[in-house]
């Protein structure tokens, strides 16, 4: 019979709430991400536009330096209107969605290659926790793409042209963070849930490719067999633009000159936009398991 | 060790039934069944693990991992309750605080190195950065990985890997340990080493539950053993004692060397629990088979008493795990050869 001294005495220091440990697995995937420098490239490469974009509010409300370089055109003069915020945001989106192609791969698919989800599931991390880890590690730097800069450009309108500006375009800022917000959620589920389910990483970046082009391919020619518009519930990205516009308020800018079906009502869009996120969540959940199901 | 006898129908011959006074102690399936859709993982599972080290022994596919989940929390089952330390696995924040798991895949996330593996499962627990170094700093150490742990796991030999993982198990201090073949893969110097480690767990009160397909390792380390077939429990307990149990079906082998193995068969054969007696030219003695193996060694104190016969030496030859899995499970035994 074996004797037991029973000296054992467990840790008795000090633990975080669990609520907060989602925030220690982005942590370890920003590090990881980072780590990639493909990924360091794109992002640094995504935040080039904001510098074109404050080059140009500068220069824009520099009238003694567009005098200098002899230009009179009344729209630079007329001032910066909620156009250029809403093409800020369009040209972050898509680098925005480029970077969220390479990056999300690389964050469920390889913990689910590897086996690693009992030992995270095995701590007091519920699965919840674990993608709120991995879309904190996408929501995070994404928003460093898109409104967190386009924030900076508003500011620095309001900077360079008074608060007078920023009271006449109120809509402006709501419209980069909300917008931002939408199109960032959806790519986030999205990737995540592609990872999930596809671990070969340059397929599952193909398979996000796939799914804004081939569903704006097949939205296309569903408009034009049915002489419809409802086609373009499977164009996500112009689901997204109808959003935008509406956000900005911006009726007068031109999406798709040659697009003769019309927009899908706002409605429709984030409808379609929440139920696809929606769609994710739910691949996400069947697939993230602290085990592997005996079939 | 008690065996299910009714093995389909465990609690009702001789398995340990939970007593829940002492529950915050043991780890206690009370009737537990778990279903995958249609498929069996584990069926009516009565079963109270004290400390010590327990092994589980079966085929693949026996219910083995299953039992390992659902004391790990991974797995609720479908009917019936589990109990760790009297916690239920609907308090996961305090049952991982006590359990420590270590699949027997390669689970690691990619490209860390051994000292990050190590260091992020224990600021997963919810430790601050300072402790959580230092205990990964002695879990390391005590697996003996210092040198490699700031290298990636993916460049590790299959041993190494295996006691890095042993290390994120054991680095938060747990009381209970659920280990799928912890041995998997070490070299002999290491799996020494490690065997020495669970001993040490198990002589502080700890709870070890390991899985093992090497059956002789099992029998050196474990102080009990959980036999596991088709989803239900064959056996549990001490692995003489089941032996003892299954004697009338299976009579207990011995092997005697001596001077006179023919008298010593003449003797021997007498007896009624003695059910077989074959001389053994090669080894120079007697093999001996009988259904009651504490009369059996008492007619050899006799005989040796009285002379006839000089006894070297008696060797149970089918006492060990191996011999009671191939038995009460029938297939070859994993890790014989």
């Amino acid at each position: 019979m074996p004797v037991y001294d029973r000296r054992y005495r467990g840790y008795s220091g000090e633990r975080r709430s669990p609520r907060g440990l989602f925030w220690t697995l982005a942590r370890y995937g920003f590090a990881e991400i980072f780590s990639t420098r493909l990924l360091l490239v794109l992002f640094v490469a995504s935040c080039l536009p904001f510098v074109v974009f404050a080059t140009m509010i500068y220069v824009m409300n520099n009238f003694e330096l567009l005098a200098l370089f002899d230009v009179d055109d009344d729209t630079l003069t007329e001032g910066i209107s909620a156009s250029l915020f809403f093409w800020f945001v369009v040209a972050q989106a898509n680098l925005a969605f480029l970077f969220a192609s390479f990056a999300g791969p690389t964050l469920v698919g390889p913990d689910l290659a590897h086996g690693a989800m009992p030992l995270y599931l095995s701590r007091p991390l519920r699965r919840g926790d674990y993608v709120l880890g991995k879309l904190a590690i996408l929501g995070t730097l994404l928003s460093a793409i898109t409104w967190v800069p386009g924030l900076l450009l508003v500011v620095l309108q309001t900077a360079l042209a008074g608060g007078g500006w920023l009271l006449q375009h109120l809509r402006v800022p709501m419209g980069i963070v909300l917008g931002s917000l939408v199109w960032i959620v959806f790519l986030s589920f999205a990737s995540l849930a592609i990872s999930a389910w596809i671990r070969w990483r340059p397929l599952a970046t193909g398979a996000l490719f796939g799914l804004l082009i081939l569903g704006s391919g097949f939205g296309e020619a569903i408009n034009h067999i049915l002489d419809t518009r409802w086609g373009k519930l499977l164009m996500f990205v112009e689901q997204a633009k109808t959003i935008w516009v509406d956000l900005f308020d911006a009726e007068s800018i031109m999406l798709l000159p040659n697009d003769t079906t019309g927009d899908l009502p706002v409605a429709a869009c984030w409808l379609a936009l929440a139920g696809f996120a929606s769609l994710a969540a739910l691949l996400l959940h069947r697939r993230i398991r602290a085990h592997e199901v005996i079939s | 060790m008690s065996r299910a006898g009714a093995a389909h129908d465990p609690g009702a011959n001789g398995a340990v039934r939970a007593a829940p006074a002492a529950n915050d102690d043991r780890i206690v399936f009370a009737d537990v069944s778990k279903f995958y859709g249609e498929v069996l993982g584990v069926n009516r599972i009565d079963l109270a693990i004290g400390p010590g080290i327990t092994a589980l022994v079966g085929p693949n596919g026996s219910g083995k991992s299953t039992l390992m989940n659902l004391t790990a929390g991974l797995l609720r089952p479908t009917e019936g309750t589990v109990s760790v330390l009297g916690l239920a696995p609907d308090r996961p924040e305090q049952l991982f605080r006590s359990v420590g798991y270590c699949t027997q895949y390669e689970s690691f996330p990619r490209g860390m190195t051994g000292w990050d593996f190590v260091h992020l499962y224990l600021r997963l627990h919810g430790m601050a950065s300072d402790e959580a170094q230092r205990l990964a700093r002695r879990a390391i150490e005590r697996v003996g990985m210092v040198e490699a742990a700031p290298r990636r796991v993916g460049a590790y030999s299959k041993g190494m890997k295996q006691r890095i993982k042993l290390a994120q198990a054991i680095a938060h201090d747990p009381r209970v340990l659920v280990l799928d073949e912890p041995l998997n893969g070490l070299d002999p110097l290491a799996r020494a080493e490690t065997v020495e480690l669970f001993r040490a767990f198990a002589a502080e009160g700890r709870l070890l539950m390991i899985s093992s397909h090497v059956l002789h390792e099992v029998d050196e380390l474990a102080d009990r053993v959980v036999l596991v077939h088709g989803g239900y429990v064959v056996a549990e307990g001490a692995v003489e004692g089941v032996r003892d149990e299954i004697a009338s079906e299976r009579p207990l082998q011995v092997f005697v060397r001596c001077d006179r193995p023919s008298l010593l068969a003449a003797r021997v054969f007498a007896e009624d629990h003695v059910v077989e007696a074959r001389l053994d030219g090669d080894r120079g003695g007697l093999l001996v088979r009988t259904e009651d193996a504490e009369r059996f060694y008492l007619l050899l104190n006799r005989i040796a008493g009285e002379g006839a016969v000089s006894i070297e030496a008696v060797l149970p030859a089918d006492d060990d795990v191996q011999s009671v899995y191939q038995y009460l499970i029938g297939a070859v035994a994993p890790g014989s050869s």
